[in-house]
């Protein structure tokens, strides 16, 4: 079966996932094992200056303060590449995922071409299947919804913005295929307590999403309706919180 | 069934056996002994009813523990009341009559179970039992129970009475919520036994139970019969469902071969034999209903195994139906044959009349077949055709063949009777014609379709039918004519039926049961199992199963495609994988948010710690990053470049910049706003002291020490609110009480504002509390007495300041008079100035540059010090500055005229240097002193001599000021000098009038305000002082307009010189007072050197560049506007630290076109429009601004429109506050012009 080859090679390419994760996790770990050393050193040098402010000299304090700096900035690096790591390792699971999509899109049109061959097909398994492809269709939905807030990250900002006006197209020839997605179809998704929710309403990820163009904007993603948008604005955008410490400075 | 049934009859028991139970456990105690305690009358009135005793009787019975003894009332049964005194009675006869009473019930139920009924026998028994039980768990009560005699308590009399029958009430009915049904899986119905025994198993198992006990086996009971059979027939559909072929589905072609139609109506549908596949219709063969499940025809009915013959044609297969005498006929022959017919009409069965055919009829010989005597035939109804033919082989062959139904009154009078037409092949009427006369060609047709049914339907035995080969045959015949399927499982009947079942089968089977002598047992089980399937045609014997392997063989052709499932669970599993790749992705984000905050909150940490470790740090770093935002100009940003100003640190012994106290304060130098004050103050004397008056540096300064000043005053107050520890830089340990600095009321601040009230502080500590006062009253919300409270604190501030100016001075002036009599010391300062002056001057131009250079090396020299100075009285103080600036001999020569100068320029010069630099009090002190005896006030602006105007810059406090203002200056100095060259006359012509004018209006100017801040304040009591020189000695003008101009005359006397300077600074005069000033002065002001003058005396001559004029357009009024230079250098210019716009490049080309064309040359003006127009204009649209009070009104008067009046008035007011920046009088307001 030609789905089953590429499926096969899927399986291949993604045998490694686990242990790529686990590798980036034990990095990530590592790291942090470092810093909160580091962190302990800290509070101990804290401690020894509070408690000999006054006897130390000036030079003294000066080189205690320097090392509390520079184990600041150690752990700052540490920071950095933990964000790093957790961008590259998101980056690798939705590489995978975007691949899956693809194949499974070819995979179930494959199955429906067969269907479609088999004359009997009495409709007790037809409703079966159509209960498969509204599950499928929910998951578009939220592959979509999803793959949104998954491509920023690593991507510079400016390809980002491409990357979200390729988006909708990219996948909407999904969504015809299964027929349009009712939005009560995305709620209806049991929806994952963890899921990291965006935007100034603190909701989950749905719909078209926009992401401020401040690297450092602690949101980062915001449904179009929350900042009041229905259409991709032009040039670089900055989220309300943003625009407004950008206004500031 | 029964089995099924037979459980629910047990459940049924336990239920009751569980209400039973309950009643005893809490009421009965019986005594374990055997002896039936005495019951309580209730309960003895109960007790034949006790064994059915119901759930919902027991809840109806109140039991009362009374003296150890339970007593069970019935809550329908009336209790007698009973008073106290019949309780006592009672209680003894209850006493006595105790044992009575159980003998009596003892009695009494024994006799009641006398009777012989099995039933009641067992159920007594059943009783007994249970009271034993339940005794025997209530042990100790009864003994209890024994011990206490219950004589106090008064039982009522027993009253009961036997019940003869049995009448257990009916539970009330559960509503049918509380039922639910619920399907047995199929392994709960493996696990069960099916079948149920039925007569004729209980007989044969009866039998061999009868064998068995005789050969002295244990019997086998009917529940190990039931599961083995139950087991068996599982097994046998196992079998058959491995070997069972798939059952073809519905025939869509099928034709009921009664009638050879396939018409199908929901009244009339085509049955299917499940046997055979007999295809008939529900009326051609006599089933009024359809039969739920199975359905079989006759012949599969009743003699499944044997294929029957019809006793009517040669033919087999096709529907039959028994004959009354028990043979079997098809029932389309029974049909046809007119003598026979049908007993019963609607099931059209049995057969009758066979024998009423005439043997005429059995002697036809079939013209189809050929064979003779064999079966009846028919004839052709053709009137006069003979030819016979048997009814099958007429279908078979496709003749004509009718019947119409028709009401016939037969022999029997009233059957249901049909008109049957039959006719053979030669007399096949056409279509509907019933006479048999008819088209041929197409009758053939018609009936050909049938005809072709009709040869499929049946197949001819041959005339000795031999069983086994007729099978054969009929099956080859079949195969042929229909499909293999069909005649495959026609032939494969009887194996079908009882499919054999391998003996390590049964041995698996009969495991779970044990029974004696077991192979033996099965084999005859198996047998008379495959026996009893034949009989029954082989139909399984459980029901269920049977409909279930259908059902089952449904759902697999449910699932045809086996790679499409297989496809299907793929795709479940991929989306389990997408899934599972999904949540990855969700922790992966989530981990990534979690780092992103977890830098964030290192950040915070950090910047916590530092707070907490060094917050005196974090304090003086905002600190000092608000002082630095306050520069602009970034001009204390970098230390100074020494290798562009190389004799700075001649003059200042201590460089400070901000850059320098960052790096301190980071080092921990600094322990307290203090020590940050102190560095600052530094920072802007040495500024102030380094660089002249007028110069944007010193101006910067200034300000900077004002807001600076203010920052610092906050941190201070911030300082001392959070408690810092100036040791540690760390917070004390607890934090100090703050005193309410933003607490204070209006009224403090008006007390402090009445001099009065602070008359006991010193004039520093005054100005301190001001400027606390100012600064509170700044951060309050704005109100009107806010802004008039701040307006008066800063004039307070303002003009203490100026006080403690004037004390400085006049302390300085007392040094400075020591000094004069040879202090060292203060030579060495003077000198200090003196460098400075000299500095600004090499600035001038190129040549100065040039000297500059040469000086480089050697700094000012104290050689030339006093003998130069004090020429004149009145600038003897300034004496000894001048004596510093001689730099004596050794200088180089660009630099000797220079000395000479200045030495002409004696105290004069000296004066205004000092005035410039602004720090030092020396020379104000002089000019004050000057002023005072001439009885003008020190408002007159002098100060700025041409020479210095023209010198924007003298001076570079560090490099980045050096470079950005080198050109400016340059070339200023460049234009001066070109027009210098032709002007020194006629300014030495202009100043005498202007002089005059001076003189003419002394008392305007004085009337003006006391200024505000120290430096205009001391500018303008310079302006007095020179200009009582000039009114002294009348200046010869030409001298005057050289040094002015360029102080290239070297052999200019010293008092030539005073005077030269003297008439000058009138001209540059300050232009506060505007209004009363003499506009000749202002112009002075503007254009730098002498040109002004030339204006104010000839209204016609040329204009330069930055003059104030009005400006003509076609079709505006005059509007107020300044001549800018077109030549001026891209990088843009500043006259006297106020930036002059750069006109744009299309303006310039503008301009170059517009001259060619007019021919004559034009100006450019900018307007002072809110936009800043630019425009070429010929000299004869421009006015000179400024020059005439009245003139002025006119134009301001000029437009007709109030909105143009309004805007050329604003206009002016820029304008008037260009020239005031000009002049450098910081506290020009514009309103005051208007």
């Amino acid at each position: 079966m030609a789905a089953g080859m590429y499926l096969e090679h899927y399986l291949d390419s993604i045998e490694n996932l686990p242990f790529e994760l686990q590798r980036n996790f034990n990095l990530m770990r590592d790291l942090d094992q470092r810093t909160e050393d580091l962190k302990g050193q800290i509070d101990s040098l804290a401690k020894e200056y509070t408690a000999n402010a006054r006897t130390l000299s000036s030079e003294q304090k000066l080189s205690i303060l320097r090392q509390i700096q520079q184990s600041y900035s150690k752990c700052k690096e540490f920071g950095d590449d933990k964000v790093q790591l957790a961008m590259q390792t998101y980056e690798m699971v939705d590489k995978h995922i975007r691949r899956l999509d693809t194949d499974l899109a070819r995979f179930e049109a494959d199955l429906k071409e067969k269907q479609i061959e088999s004359t009997d097909y009495d409709s007790t398994s037809s409703k079966g299947k159509k209960v498969e492809t509204r599950q499928k269709e929910k998951k578009t939905a939220k592959t979509r919804s999803k793959v949104k807030s998954s491509d920023e990250d690593g991507s510079p900002k400016s390809a980002q913005k491409k990357v979200k006006l390729l988006q909708p197209g990219e996948f909407n020839s999904p969504a015809n295929n299964f027929g349009n997605v009712h939005p009560s179809d995305v709620l209806d998704m049991p929806v994952d307590p963890n899921e990291p929710t965006y935007c100034l309403c603190h909701q989950v990820s749905y719909g078209e999403m926009i992401g401020c163009d401040n690297t450092d904007c602690s949101i980062e993603w915001f449904h179009f309706a929350c900042v009041g948008l229905t259409t991709k604005p032009r040039g670089k955008w900055y989220c309300p919180r943003c625009s407004q410490d950008r206004k500031r400075k | 069934m029964r089995k099924v049934r037979s459980w629910e009859c047990e459940t049924v028991a336990s239920g009751l056996k569980m209400g039973r139970g309950r009643g005893r456990g809490r009421g009965r105690g019986r005594g374990s002994s055997g002896q039936l305690r005495p019951p309580s009358p209730y309960r003895l009135q109960l007790s034949p009813s006790r064994e059915t005793l119901t759930y919902a009787q027991a809840q109806k019975i109140v039991e009362v523990d009374l003296e150890g003894r339970l007593h069970r009332i019935n809550i329908t049964d009336a209790l007698p009341v009973i008073t106290e005194d019949e309780m006592m009675a009672q209680d003894i006869a209850e006493c006595n009559s105790n044992k009575e009473n159980s003998e009596q019930t003892q009695t009494k139920t024994r006799s009641w179970r006398k009777p012989p009924n099995s039933k009641s026998r067992k159920s007594v028994k059943n009783m007994s039992h249970q009271n034993q039980r339940s005794g025997s768990q209530q042990h100790t009560g009864p003994t209890n129970s024994l011990q206490q005699p219950a004589h106090h308590i008064p039982l009522p009399e027993p009253v009961f009475r036997v019940l003869s029958s049995v009448c257990p009430s009916e539970a009330p009915p559960l509503p049918t919520a509380y039922y639910r049904f619920i399907e047995k899986s199929m392994e709960e119905q493996d696990s069960v036994a099916e079948y149920d025994m039925d007569e004729e198993d209980l007989a044969w198992l009866e039998m061999v139970n009868q064998k068995r006990v005789c050969d002295g086996h244990a019997s086998v009971s009917a529940d190990a019969f039931e599961l083995l059979i139950d087991r068996l027939e599982r097994e046998s559909i196992l079998e058959s469902r491995s070997q069972a072929l798939s059952q073809s589905a519905v025939d869509e072609d099928a034709f009921c071969c009664v009638c050879l139609d396939d018409e199908c109506l929901n009244s009339n549908v085509i049955l299917f034999c499940d046997i055979c596949n007999l295809a008939v219709h529900q009326e051609c063969y006599g089933v009024p209903y359809v039969p739920e499940g199975q359905w079989l025809c006759r012949c599969c009915l009743q003699s499944p195994s044997r294929p029957v013959d019809c006793v009517l044609c040669p033919n087999q297969g096709g529907a039959f139906k028994q004959t009354s005498d028990g043979r079997w006929a098809h029932v389309v022959c029974a049909i046809w044959i007119p003598e026979v017919c049908f007993s019963n009409t609607v099931f059209l069965e049995p057969v009758e009349g066979v024998k009423n055919i005439p043997p005429a009829r059995w002697k036809l010989t079939c013209y189809l077949c050929k064979q003779k005597g064999r079966g009846a035939s028919i004839q052709c109804h053709k009137a006069n055709c003979y030819r016979a033919f048997h009814v099958t082989c007429a279908q078979k062959a496709g003749l004509f063949m009718k019947i119409d139904p028709v009401r016939e009154t037969g022999v029997n009078g009233t059957t249901f009777s049909v008109k049957k037409t039959a006719f053979c092949e030669h007399h096949s009427p056409v279509g509907s014609r019933r006479d048999g006369s008819g088209d041929e060609s197409v009758e053939g047709r018609l009936v050909g379709g049938r005809g072709n049914r009709g040869q499929r339907s049946y197949t001819q035995s041959p005339p000795p039918p031999p069983p086994p080969n007729k099978k054969a045959a009929k099956g080859q015949k079949k195969k042929n004519a229909k499909g293999s399927g069909r005649s495959t499982r026609r032939s494969a009947v009887p194996v079908l039926l009882v499919p054999q079942i391998p003996s390590h089968r049964l041995n698996k089977i009969c495991t779970g049961v044990e029974v004696q002598r077991k192979n033996q047992f099965m084999q005859r089980l198996h047998n008379y199992w495959l026996l009893k399937r034949q009989s029954r045609n082989g139909m399984p014997l459980i029901r269920r199963l049977h409909s279930h392997l259908q059902a089952q063989k449904t759902a697999e052709q449910r699932e045809p495609d086996e790679k499409l499932c297989a496809a299907r669970e793929e795709l479940r599993y991929w989306q389990k994988l997408r899934q599972d790749l999904e949540r990855a992705r969700l922790l992966v984000e989530l981990i990534r948010k979690r780092e992103r905050l977890k830098r964030e909150q290192m950040k915070i940490q950090q910047a916590a710690l530092e707070l907490q470790l060094t917050p005196a740090l974090v304090l003086l770093r905002s600190t000092l990053e608000q002082l630095q935002e306050k520069d602009t100009a970034k001009i204390f940003s970098q230390p100074v470049n020494l290798s562009e100003v190389p004799d700075y640190l001649e003059f200042i012994s201590q460089p400070m910049d901000f850059s320098t106290m960052c790096t301190k304060l980071e080092g921990h130098a600094y322990c307290s706003i203090a020590d940050i004050e102190k560095d600052f103050n530094l920072m802007i004397s040495n500024c102030l002291k380094y660089n002249s008056k007028d110069t944007m540096f010193h101006k910067t300064a200034l300000q900077l020490r004002e807001v600076g000043g203010a920052v610092l005053r906050h941190a201070h107050r911030q300082s001392q609110s959070i408690g810092l520890d100036p040791s540690t830089g760390m917070h004390l340990p607890e934090s100090p009480n703050r005193h309410g600095f933003y607490n204070c009321t209006w009224d403090d601040v008006d007390s402090l504002l009445d001099p009065e009230n602070r008359l006991h502080l010193t004039t520093d500590e005054q100005l301190k509390a001001l400027l606390d006062k100012l600064d509170m009253v700044a951060s309050m919300r704005t109100s009107g007495g806010r802004t008039k409270r701040i307006r008066l604190l800063r004039r307070e501030i303002n003009s203490l300041r100026q006080k403690r100016n004037q004390q400085q001075q006049q302390n300085s002036h007392s040094v400075n008079e020591e000094d004069d009599e040879g202090e060292e010391e203060e030579l060495d300062e003077e000198e200090e100035e003196k460098g400075v002056k000299e500095k600004k001057k090499k600035k001038r131009g190129p040549l100065r540059a040039m000297s500059k250079s040469g000086t480089d090396d050697s700094p000012p020299v104290l050689e030339l010090t006093c003998p130069v100075s004090s020429p004149l009285p009145g600038d003897a103080p300034l004496e000894p500055p001048v004596l510093g600036l001689v730099p004596g001999g050794r200088r180089s020569p660009g630099r000797s005229y220079k000395r000479q100068r200045s030495s002409r320029g004696g105290g004069k010069s000296q004066a205004e240097d000092e005035a410039e630099v602004g720090e030092t009090p020396s020379s104000q002190q002089e000019a004050v002193h000057e002023v005072t005896p001439l009885g003008t006030p020190p408002t007159l602006p002098l100060v700025g001599v041409g020479r210095r105007t023209s010198v924007l810059f003298k001076k570079a406090k560090n490099g980045a000021r050096l470079a950005k203002n080198k050109s400016p200056p340059e070339q200023n100095g460049k234009e001066s000098e070109g027009k210098s060259n032709g002007l020194d006359s006629t300014l030495a012509s202009s100043s005498p009038p202007s002089v005059t004018n001076i003189m003419t209006l002394p008392p305007t100017p004085s009337a003006s305000p006391a200024p505000p801040s120290p430096s205009s304040h001391h500018l303008r009591s310079r302006g007095p002082s020179s200009e009582s020189e000039a009114d002294k000695l009348p200046p010869p003008p030409r001298e005057e307009g050289l040094t002015n101009g360029k102080h290239t005359s070297a052999d200019h006397d010293d008092d030539d010189k005073q005077l030269t300077c003297s008439p000058s600074p009138p001209k540059r005069s300050r232009g506060k007072p505007a209004l009363a000033k003499v506009p000749n002065s202002e112009h002075g002001d503007i254009c730098g050197s002498g040109q002004s003058t030339l204006l104010s005396l000839d209204r016609e001559s040329e204009l330069g560049p930055l003059d104030l004029v009005w400006a003509k357009c076609r079709g505006y009024p005059s509007y107020p506007a300044m001549i800018v230079d077109p030549d001026m250098p891209q990088e843009g210019l500043l006259h006297n630290g106020i930036p002059i716009p750069v006109p744009p490049v299309e303006v310039l080309k503008l301009g170059d076109f517009r001259e060619t064309e007019e021919g004559e040359k034009l100006f450019l003006v900018l307007f002072f429009d809110t936009k800043r127009t630019w425009q070429w204009l010929p000299r004869n649209k421009l006015l000179p601004m400024g020059m005439d009070n009245t003139a002025d009104k006119l134009r301001l008067m000029e437009g007709k429109k109030p909105s143009v009046r309004k805007s050329v008035h604003t206009a002016y007011d820029r304008a008037m506050v260009h020239l005031n920046h000009v002049r450098g009088n910081l506290n020009f307001t514009p309103s005051n012009f208007i």
